[in-house]
């Protein structure tokens, strides 16, 4: 059995349902298996080509393995069955990453608060900080909660559409986003606020942020398909 | 009897492998080895069907695995868990209730 053939045992397995997961791992452990037969037959004194018939013969018809292992219901691709959570998770992602970031810097800032009311943080400083908060916040994570998405969604062979759908909407929601997170020093230290809301005089601006966001996301998990499904284990 | 008896029949893989794990961790190869060495090769299949069997275990919480890196290859080691050794007594009784059940009946129309 040829690297070729394999592949091929591998792309037909999740084509017939198996997880990707199971398929690739029962490929990593035929291909050992196959090494130690031949290794075992030449130790034997067989010719090379008798060696690779018999290790075929011995780990037997790809048909009946394939056939075993659709036939086991806890190896099966379960993403089709609730591909469509795909619509809120990378929201709910993004609303958790977002949630835990803003914590841990509220707990940094406020275990700096005694420190901070005896020195005076330049307004420039204060600034550059503020756009670095808000440029993590409203593009580094969506974008980073999308393309983690994006990956996920691929390698469980999740619909590109239901993947789509959940970028899209997370991207419109953090376009809608405003976080202001300005450190002064002195007293007070200064303040964090985070707010979500539309303003119909930046609509234009909103949407170009987030169809930037969705293209920055979605772009790379559609090319990781593309090429997937040129080595034919797509599935949709 | 494969008909009637699906339950039990689709069991002996699962009861095979199960005890020999329940000797020590193996990898597959040394797993379809140890079954051609101790059944003195009465129980003949493709080895590659061991695999499916081993993963639908261990998905089953019966077997755990980890991979292991060897002559530059990953060999991925089982062992039976708790869950797994509990299941081997249950296979290993009902196996043996059945095989005297048969012997008792062989035994029973030889004589007539």
């Amino acid at each position: 059995m040829t690297e070729y053939r394999f592949r091929l045992l591998e792309i037909e397995m999740i084509r017939r349902g198996v997880a990707p997961r199971h398929a690739q791992r029962a490929v990593l452990e035929l291909q050992c298996h196959h090494l130690d037969l031949i290794e075992h037959a030449l130790a034997r004194g067989e010719p090379p080509e008798a060696a690779e018939l018999g290790a075929d013969e011995t780990l037997g018809s790809d048909a009946v393995l394939i056939e075993r292992y659709v036939q086991q219901h806890e190896l099966r691709n379960r993403a089709p069955e609730w591909g469509a959570g795909y619509v809120l998770a990378p929201l709910l992602g993004f609303a958790g990453v977002f949630v835990a970031v803003m914590v841990v810097l509220i707990a940094i800032v406020t275990h700096l608060a005694p420190e901070l009311h005896h020195v005076r943080v330049p307004a420039g400083l204060s600034h550059d900080m503020g756009i670095l908060i808000r440029a993590l916040f409203l593009w580094v994570i969506p974008v980073a909660v999308a393309m983690a998405f994006g990956i996920l969604a691929g390698r469980q062979h999740v619909a590109f559409c239901w993947l789509s759908a959940g970028v899209v909407i997370l991207a419109i929601v953090a376009a809608q986003m405003n976080v202001e997170f300005v450190v002064t020093g002195g007293s007070p230290a200064g303040m964090v606020d985070a707010g979500i809301g539309f303003s119909t005089g930046n609509l234009l601006h909103e949407l170009r942020h987030a169809l930037i966001m969705a293209a920055l996301a979605l772009v790379p998990a559609a090319w990781l398909r593309h090429r997937a499904m040129s080595r034919g284990i797509a599935l949709e | 009897m494969a008909d009637k008896n699906p339950a039990l029949m689709s069991g002996i893989p699962e009861l095979v492998v199960l005890r020999l794990l329940a000797g020590r961790e193996m990898y597959g190869y040394e797993v379809a080895r140890a079954l051609k060495v101790v059944s003195e090769g009465s129980l003949s299949f493709g080895e590659g069907v061991l695999y499916p069997a081993l993963h639908g275990m261990e998905a089953k919480g019966l077997l755990r695995s980890r991979p292991q890196l060897a002559d530059g290859r990953t060999r991925i080691y089982y062992r039976i868990t708790p869950k797994g050794r509990r299941r081997l007594e249950e296979l290993t009784s009902g196996w043996r209730r059945v095989s005297e059940g048969v012997e008792r009946i062989l035994g029973a129309t030889s004589h007539d």
